[in-house]
Formats: structure tokens, sequence, C-alpha cells
């Protein structure tokens, strides 16, 4: 019953907040002008993402009726950016919340909020983002967010014929079968003489909502590895 | 009493944050988000520039980690290792200039507030997208025309991954 009380408490307590940033609201007009951007990024042996809020708004205050008597002196909006990066099954998780710096409404915020995790190919990384910027007078003033899966794939490549003499091609040769390379692009290129010594290139690729990208991983080798 | 006690309560456990992690977003107000993925011809060339340098550039005193994950970001775009190096360096310089000039604006709009006046963003923007503009042509010029062909296609390609609201988009 005691809890009860208490949550009563604090229902009428959030009530009374979402009152007033109803009626602040009404009290002032808003024009926002941010964008959001989201990085993801892989390196051979850690996934990386960055979620960037960055812009500005202009507020004008209205004073309509019941507006008088507020202090909008001490209105500060505030840039929040969510990165989560969770491994399949979603644990172990890196990352979370970040506020950036509170400026006066009319000020320009900027902040990025960069995570990393380890990562092997044994399934899709969940990706949950978010980008926000909280007026402490009207509460949320802009928001987007999203969840993008994450996959790593890896493709073995096989030594083809010379181009010229620093030059080289390899085919796609998975011990695997070919079919088991989500993503595999048949011919790939290896730039210098001495990549060209090489059996074999293994080329590594992330997949973002099952979209294939390159990463910029490719390593060469004298072994093959299975495809995935 | 208890039907409104009881209410109450389901309203304070809705509000409260939950334990699973990826729950972890806010609600949003309802105005107009432009979807890069959806769109990616609304969003202008400039804005997904500076976007894209606003996320991937440093400070010239950044941590080992901050490197590593520039390096990743770099390693995405495709370019060459000395590509990415000129890169790095003019994306330094932007950051030191974008930084400065957000902050000194902030100074500005921070007094103009106080006293109820309105700063000269239309100015601020200006210098902004001139800082821009000016590391995208750095960048024209220093890269190889591949590089600098690789690069374009790149931070174009990541408008996909852009939001913008309806006023960035208006500018």
């Amino acid at each position: 019953m005691k809890r009860l009380i208490w949550s009563s408490v604090l229902g009428i307590g959030l009530l009374a907040v979402s009152q007033t940033r109803v009626l602040a609201q009404s009290c002032f007009t808003f024009t926002d002008d941010y964008g959001t951007y989201t990085s993801i990024s892989y390196d051979g042996t850690n996934i990386y993402t960055s979620v960037t809020v960055d812009g500005s708004g202009s507020m004008n205050i209205t004073g309509g009726q019941g507006c008088s008597g507020i202090n909008y002196s001490s209105a500060q909006h505030i840039p929040q950016a969510v990165n989560i990066i969770a491994a399949p099954g979603g644990s172990p998780y890196v990352g979370g919340e970040q506020a950036g710096t509170g400026e006066c409404p009319d000020c320009y915020v900027s902040t990025t909020n960069n995570q990393s995790i380890a990562a092997s190919s044994s399934g899709d990384y969940q990706f949950t983002w978010d980008g926000s910027v909280d007026c402490t007078f009207a509460g949320a003033i802009y928001g987007t967010g999203g969840f993008n899966l994450i996959g790593i794939h890896h493709a073995t490549y096989e030594f083809a014929s010379f181009l010229n003499g620093s030059e080289c091609s390899y085919n796609q040769n998975c011990p695997n079968g070919n079919s088991a390379a989500v993503c595999g692009v048949g011919t790939v290129y290896a730039h210098t003489a001495q990549d060209c010594t090489f059996s074999y290139m293994i080329d590594r690729r992330i997949t973002i909502d099952g979209t294939c990208f390159p990463v910029g991983s490719a390593y060469m080798s004298n072994s093959p590895v299975n495809c995935d | 009493m208890k039907r409104i006690l009881l209410a109450f309560a389901v309203l304070v456990l809705g509000s409260l944050p939950r334990q699973a992690v990826p729950q972890q977003t806010h609600q949003h107000p309802p105005s107009a988000v432009i979807d890069g993925s959806v769109h990616p011809e609304l969003i202008p060339d400039l804005t997904a520039y500076r976007l894209w340098f606003v996320t991937v550039s440093h400070g010239p005193n950044a941590t080992g980690a901050e490197l590593k994950h520039q390096a990743a970001q770099l390693s995405r775009t495709l370019l060459n290792a000395d590509d990415q190096t000129i890169v790095i360096g003019i994306l330094t310089s932007f950051k030191t200039q974008y930084l400065s000039l957000i902050n000194s604006y902030n100074k500005v709009a921070t007094v103009a507030w106080a006293k109820g006046e309105s700063p000269n963003a239309a100015d601020f923007k200006l210098q902004r997208d001139q800082i821009v503009q000016s590391t995208y042509n750095s960048l024209k010029t220093s890269l190889s025309a591949s590089g600098w062909a690789t690069l374009d296609a790149h931070v174009k390609a990541e408008k996909r991954f852009m939001r913008l609201s309806q006023g960035e988009v208006a500018q």
C-alpha cells in the first residue's frame, strides 16, 4: 500500500512536470535545425559506431496568456546521443547515452558518442542509436532514432593472374563453396608486387541490415579460410 | 480510491526506464525528419560533408582510442594510405576551426539570450558553411584524383545514415 501511495505522489509530480511543459510550449514557437549521422566501421577486430547530433534551434517567445512570470533566461538545450552495440544475443554490450553540453536555446550544439566492441563473424551485432535535443523548458524538441543489425563476413579469393608487374587478380574460391560467401564479389585485385606473392586474399566486409559494405580490411594469406 | 492509486502506479511504472539495454531510446517529438535512407536526394551535399567531417575529425590532442576509431572510419572510405594521411591532417584543421567558431558564437548567443535578444544566426551559419566548403576544397585539391572521387562517392553514399530536421533541409 505504501508503495502505491509513493507511486501516486510520483505520478502527480510527473503530471505536474508535463503540465508545465505543455504550458511552456504554448508560450513560444520553435524552429529546429538539427542533423544526426550514424557511422559504422570495422577494422578486423572491432566494430566502431558513432552517433553525431549537430545543429541549432531558434526560439521565439510569444508571451501568450499564462506565460507571464516565466523566467526563460535559464532555459538550456542539451544534445543527447545514444549509441549502444550489443553482441549477438544481446550480451555483452557497450555504450549508452551521452549528453553534450547544455547551451542557450539559440546556441549551436554538437556532440558525438563513439563506441566500439570486439567482434567476430558469429552472428549479427545490434546497433541501437538515437539523436535528440532536449529543452529544459519544453522537453524533447528534436529527435530521431533507429536500430541496425551489423554482420561480419569473410570471403576467400585465390590468385588468378598478373595484370602487370605489380597488380594481380584473385577469383573467389571458398573452401566451403562460393555460395557460403554472403558478401562475395567474384574477382578482387591486389595492387602491390608484395601482395601478389600470396596465394589468397581474404576479404572482410560488413553487412548493415543485410546490405554488404566493404571496409578496406582485406589481408593476404597462403591459407584459405571458410567463407561466411 | 484504490483504482486511482493503481492508475497512478501504472503511469509511473510505464514511465520508468526499461532494463533491456536496446530499449534506451527517447520518445520523439512529432517534428518532421528527413530520412536519408529513404530520400538521400533531400540531403544537401554540403550538409552531408559537414556531418561526416564532424564525426570523423578529431582535434590535435586525440587519444589512441579516438585515432583507432578514426582509422576504421577512414578505412571504410577505401582510400589508400597516402590519401588517408592527407585527410587526417585536413580534418584536424577543420575540427579546430569548427569548435572555435561554435564556442565564439555560443558566447555571443548566451549573452544575447540573457538580454532577450537574438544573435545573428544567419551570419554564423554562413561562416560555418564556409569552413565546411574550404575543407571540401582542400580535400579536392590535395587528394589524388582517384582518391577524391572515392571519398566523394563515399560521403554521398553515407547520406543513407543521415537524418535532418526540416529546418536543416530548408537552408
